[in-house]
């Protein structure tokens, strides 16, 4: 009987652990494209602003963040994953953040889509 | 007695599993009326791509003409969400004309939590080509 329980609890536990929450990402590229950047390369964020330094645009990037359970998220829960695309996209920062949040039942939405950009001064 | 209880146990966790992983099919309805973007075909395609990606659906079928997403399934305290099947079609109506028609399939597990995207897709794609 113990391990029936075990095996439901088990069951139930992994259920909400795997799916309460997703994260979707994604870059696509404007142009040309570039080498991705070094795992430790601190990609720079603009969020009012744009950068002084010389730059063009070279890929679209999105993160996507839903959760369950009324549990809201916001642009500091996507910047791991937005920084991430950014490197892979080649880019050296990333500016023009639009957000936008929604809801369906319980489950909180959040989408942030930016522009990576590269700098022209430093190639 | 223990041991059958068991494996029925696991049957059950099995068939939920399956039976949440299930999906069903968009189909194009030629009674929805088709909307008109006046933008070359390529264009509207990477559009109805990127609201896609915009509203939470995963790309599953990248075609010329077809676009189809599959929203992830999240578990609620009360309704959980996810699980709907968005299919795109495509149809060029002349130079730099597209039509578009967008279907939304509910599954028969959690459609408590579904809702029909078609709107949604179609605001993001016409602010997607007028940007």
């Amino acid at each position: 009987m113990n391990t029936i329980r075990s095996t439901l609890a088990l069951c139930l536990v992994a259920l909400f652990i795997v799916s309460c929450a997703t994260t979707q990402s994604r870059y696509s590229i404007l142009g040309n494209s570039y080498h991705p950047k070094p795992e430790e390369y601190d990609v720079q964020v603009f969020r009012d602003s744009a950068p002084q330094r010389p730059f063009v645009r070279i890929s679209r990037l999105d993160v996507h963040l839903e959760k369950t359970h009324f549990i809201g998220s916001s642009l500091d829960d996507a910047l791991p994953e937005l920084k991430k695309q950014a490197r892979l996209s080649g880019a050296d920062a990333i500016i023009d953040i639009r957000e936008s949040f929604s809801m369906v039942g319980e489950t909180r939405i959040y989408h942030v889509t930016v522009t990576g950009v590269r700098y022209t001064d430093s190639q | 007695m223990k041991k059958r209880a068991f494996v029925q146990m696991i049957l059950l966790c099995l068939a939920s599993a399956l039976v949440a992983g299930c999906a069903s099919t968009p189909v194009a309805r030629d009674v929805t009326p088709m909307t008109v973007f006046q933008q070359p075909i390529e264009r509207v395609q990477k559009a109805a791509v990127d609201a896609l990606v915009v509203t939470g659906f995963d790309v599953t079928k990248q075609e010329p003409t077809y676009v189809e997403g599959f929203r992830p399934r999240k578990v609620g305290l009360f309704v959980g969400s996810g699980g709907e099947t968005v299919g795109i079609w495509l149809a060029e109506q002349g130079r730099n004309k597209t039509g578009v028609r967008v279907d939304t399939a509910k599954s028969f597990v959690g459609i408590v939590g579904q809702k029909n995207w078609d709107t949604e897709i179609l605001n993001e794609m016409n602010k997607s080509l007028t940007q």
